[in-house]
């Protein structure tokens, strides 16, 4: 019980400084392994690499799912994108640019459920779309020439739907 | 930071969740580093299964769309030059299906890392592949 009760600082990129249960910051494993490093300390800790916006997104995430049991990997061919729930997909609903950044400090951070749930979220952006729609919705330039593309298209359309 | 969608770690993260549904088709257009990402995925994790095949009640008819992807890709690992990513081939089913010897001794031959062949209920295939499936 004691653990639960202590608390984390935290500082973002800006220098903003976010006061958080301990428990609530293990859902990071980095932060986890530096508490277990460092022991007790009243310092806060420095995020570089996190605006403090998306830290308060990223706090909220930990703190809705602070009582979620640790889930080890599963099985690619098991993995679907549809197994949202209604909060996480509230939660997810953001501008792109917030979404991505959400994917890089999951991942900077090694939240492994934030970083899936992000991740499912662009595969569903992805889903059922053309190359070109594609290529539209996150500002990607086609780089193939069209040998190359249709050397792609030999080799892959074996798993064409039709 | 920079963008998610340039780095490999992520994309693949990303294309995990598509394969199942086999929506990672058209991924593979995208530019030439998405499909580095989402073909390495795709060829991991290969199924075809006919419908109805665990109640042996399938029909035998070879015109369906199934068989077109099987022929599909029956051409390209039978192909002299081998796909680029099927050596990342761990895991392939093909259930209830009519396959070939030809079929199954390019697979034994340019997937190493071959670890899982599920024939379920196939047929038309000879004891030689088996053979030397026996010797692997």
């Amino acid at each position: 019980m004691a653990t639960e009760l202590k608390k984390v600082k935290l500082t973002s990129s800006e220098g903003t400084e976010f006061i958080i249960d301990r428990k609530v910051a293990e859902k990071s494993v980095l932060l986890k392994n530096m508490l277990e490093d460092v022991g007790e300390s009243d310092m806060a800790i420095p995020l570089p690499n996190v605006t403090g916006p998306i830290l308060n997104k990223v706090i909220d995430y930990c703190t809705h799912h602070r009582d979620d049991p640790f889930v080890s990997q599963e099985d690619d061919s098991k993995k679907v994108s549809d197994d949202i729930d209604d909060w996480d997909a509230e939660f997810c609903k953001v501008d792109q640019g917030t979404l991505f950044e959400l994917i890089l400090s999951a991942n900077y951070l090694d939240i492994k459920p934030l970083l899936d749930l992000t991740c499912k979220t662009v595969a569903n952006m992805i889903k059922g779309k053309t190359p070109d729609e594609i290529r539209k919705t996150f500002n990607i330039t086609n780089d193939f020439t069209p040998e190359e593309e249709e050397h792609v298209r030999k080799e892959n359309e074996w798993c064409e739907e039709r | 930071m920079s963008h998610p969608l340039i780095l490999p770690e992520l994309l693949e993260n990303i294309f995990s969740f598509l394969a199942k549904d086999k929506a990672l088709y058209p991924a593979l257009f995208v530019n030439r580093l998405w499909y580095h990402c989402s073909a390495l995925i795709l060829w991991r994790h290969i199924e075809f299964s006919i419908e109805g095949y665990q109640q042996n009640r399938y029909s035998k008819d070879t015109s369906g769309p199934l068989y077109w992807q099987l022929r599909k890709f029956k051409r390209v690992m039978c192909r002299k030059t081998k796909p680029l990513y099927c050596s990342k081939m761990v895991y392939l089913k093909l259930a209830g299906l009519k396959i070939s010897d030809e079929l199954l001794s390019a697979i034994l031959h340019s997937c190493p890392d071959i670890n899982f062949l599920i024939l379920d209920q196939s047929h038309g295939f000879s004891n030689i592949p088996i053979i030397e499936i026996a010797k692997y």
